[in-house]
């Protein structure tokens, strides 16, 4: 829920909803002030029209006639005929209503309540001594400017609440489908390089910008797919063509009559030193193309890393260090390839033993709930500005180009994590923190 | 024990010659078959202690032969050779009914320390072993030297046995690594010579004949006698 806040197209559709609202609010506040101020102006006509009325009256020299007129006058309408002073002279309406209670606005039209009446009414001075009150009662005219009011307000909340539905139903749709693509990228991602994005709607292209996109997608895998297949072909056929005169070399020089058996063996550990780079080339390739990831299974991390800090406690004490793995109460299974995880956490402890070995240095092995291997020591670690590099293949830290390794082992490690679908941290505390984060769900 | 006889089913002849020859200069019997169906007719004629099979041949799949040999009926022990960097072979092969697996290239010394480990008769666990002044129980888990206790932890035993069960032959670090710990992975330190030191520490120090040697080059091997 709160990611389809966050969605572009929600964004994009509150924005149109905004921007129609004021357009619709303005044509409607337009017609609203047109209508009202003709219904205004039709019920003023009403009250001069019978103003002239009273004054033709009183001009035809009939006064009596005048005060029979206003003491009769039809429903909604007052009149209060009055002198000079004020006095009154005749009309429905006795009483002229107090100051307090009367309004008087700038175009001399007074406003007050007269028996339940919302009166608007003008004051005109007939004679030197005659002064008449024409009102009309506006009620009903004030009720229909209202409802106006009230209609078009109900029609741009609906506008605003049918924007913002219909920006959420885009919005839904749209997440569905950047999800489906989403998770064909992250298998993808993971190694699969056979995974494809599907269509939508029943696995056809029915050409809408989406299909599209997805059939863009889908071609550019495809491409991508047929590469790495051909890399692999390429790797494989190294792999096997070297295989065959590297073997025959070893063991060429294995069986050579020699008389510097010192001068043999540095030549074979030197094609052994070669094979072993050349190894884990080929691994890294095969991992990073995804190959391996048959023969996964759910294993036990716990117990494997238990099994490896037995394995290398008595390597920390030799070098005056201290191995400790407190396994965690808990089994905490991952679905991962067993050989290729102990390798990556070996490849973590020598890389320890090779670069931070430090006398009397603790390093830590812990593993969390939410799969996460750490091991941390807190030996020298290194300089911060090489942290990001020393994943690269073949990246030796100055420090360290005296010591032996091919370069090779954290490579190695960060090409494992990302084979599971998962990463490798590396962080500086004391010493160097190296954390394998393994997906939490993974099939 | 007699000489011990290998049938190798490998393409590539010159590498075979090579393994045949080191064969010869230590006295086992090497026949070479260089694909899939000679080997199968060099089966019906003779009997081989141990089978050694490249993983790719040109005409089938080393899998596919190991799978025909055994459904033949044959259970000897069969080594698998394979390609180097793919460590998803190495539990496709044993799933086949591989009973170890080498990445070529490889060193001649690994090769027969693993043949003969394979062709070696398994001790008997049910009685006492004993090498030189060393008793082991397997039963009780118990170890001693010279009529002296010894306290091993539980891997240390393990470790022991496998060397035992090898006795007076050569064992490499990556059959105890294998083996004892049963863990695949490749090691750049010498993890293994410090368990081995620890071991040793507790069987031969202070006796006068050592039991656990070091091989230059190869590994370790426990036994009496030369060096």
């Amino acid at each position: 829920m709160n990611r389809l806040f966050k969605t572009a197209s929600l964004k994009a559709a509150l924005f149109y909803v905004g921007v129609a609202m004021v357009a619709v609010g303005a044509v409607l506040a337009v017609l609203y002030w047109q209508i009202a101020s003709h219904l205004i102006i039709r019920a003023d006509n009403a009250v001069w029209r019978d103003a002239a009325i009273a004054t033709y009256i009183y001009e035809s020299g009939d006064s009596d006639a005048l005060v029979a007129y206003v003491n009769k006058p039809v429903g909604g309408v007052i009149y209060r005929l009055s002198d000079s002073l004020g006095a009154y002279r005749g009309g429905n309406l006795e009483k002229f209503p107090t100051p307090a209670t009367t309004h008087r606005d700038e175009n001399d039209w007074l406003h007050f309540t007269y028996k339940q009446m919302q009166i608007r009414a003008r004051l005109l001075q007939i004679d030197a001594d005659v002064i008449l009150l024409v009102g009309h009662d506006r009620g009903a005219t004030n009720a229909l400017i209202a409802q106006i009011k009230h209609s078009f307000i109900i029609a741009l909340g609906g506008l605003a609440l049918l924007g913002v539905f219909g920006g959420w139903v885009m919005a839904r749709r749209v997440l569905k489908r950047v999800d489906v693509i989403n998770e064909g990228l992250h298998k993808i991602m993971g190694g699969d390089f056979t995974a494809r994005i599907p269509f939508m709607h029943n696995g056809t292209d029915n050409g809408d910008e989406w299909d599209t996109l997805t059939t863009q997608i889908n071609d550019a895998l495809s491409r991508i797919d047929s590469l790495i297949v051909a890399m692999r072909q390429v790797t494989d056929n190294l792999a096997h063509d070297l295989r065959r005169p590297l073997t025959r070399l070893r063991a060429r020089l294995e069986q050579m009559p020699t008389t510097d058996a010192a001068q043999t063996q540095a030549a074979l550990a030197d094609i052994d030193s070669i094979l072993s780079v050349f190894a884990a080339l080929l691994s890294l390739s095969r991992m990073e193309s995804g190959t391996a990831r048959t023969d996964f299974e759910t294993i036990n991390i716990g117990a494997m890393l238990g099994e490896i800090a037995a394995l290398y406690e008595a390597s920390f004490e030799e070098a005056d260090m201290r191995l400790v793995f407190v396994p965690p109460p808990q089994t905490i299974t991952a679905y991962a390839h067993y050989a290729l995880l102990s390798q990556a956490v070996v490849n973590l402890l020598e890389n320890v033993l090779h670069h931070a070995a430090k006398p009397k240095a603790q390093v830590h092995i812990n593993l969390t709930p939410d799969l996460i291997i750490e091991i941390a020591d807190n030996g020298d670690g290194v300089p911060p500005e090489e942290l990001s590099r020393i994943t690269e293949r073949f990246v030796r830290l100055d420090a360290s180009r005296h010591t032996q390794g091919d370069g090779l082992g954290l490579s190695l490690v960060d090409a494992i994590a990302r084979l599971h679908g998962g990463t490798l941290q590396l962080s500086l505390n004391k010493g160097l923190v190296a954390q394998i984060h393994l997906p939490q769900k993974s099939k | 024990m007699s000489k011990m006889t290998i049938l190798l089913v490998e393409d590539d002849t010159s590498l075979a010659e090579l393994i045949a020859t080191a064969c010869q200069a230590r006295g086992y019997a090497l026949t070479h078959a260089p694909h899939a169906t000679p080997a199968l007719a060099v089966l019906k004629a003779q009997h081989f202690d141990v089978l050694v099979l490249d993983r790719m041949l040109p005409d089938t799949d080393g899998l596919t032969l190991l799978q025909s040999i055994r459904q033949a009926g044959y259970d000897m022990p069969v080594l698998i050779l394979s390609a180097l960097g793919e460590v998803e072979d190495r539990v496709q092969g044993l799933q086949a009914g591989a009973d170890d697996y080498l990445i070529k290239p490889f060193a001649f010394d690994e090769l027969e320390a693993r043949l003969l480990a394979l062709v070696r008769r398994k001790t008997n666990t049910q009685e006492i072993l004993k090498l030189a002044d060393l008793t082991i129980d397997p039963m009780q888990r118990q170890v001693s030297r010279g009529g002296k206790q010894i306290d091993l932890t539980s891997r240390e035993f393990a470790l022991l046995m496998y060397l035992y069960d090898n006795r007076q032959q050569a064992v490499t670090r990556k059959m105890l690594l294998e083996n004892v710990w049963q863990q695949q992975f490749h090691t750049s330190t010498n993890v293994i010579d410090v368990h081995i030191s620890k071991l040793r520490a507790k069987i031969d120090k202070g006796f006068a004949q050592s039991l656990i040697h070091t091989m230059r080059g190869v590994g370790f091997m426990m036994g009496v006698g030369d060096e």
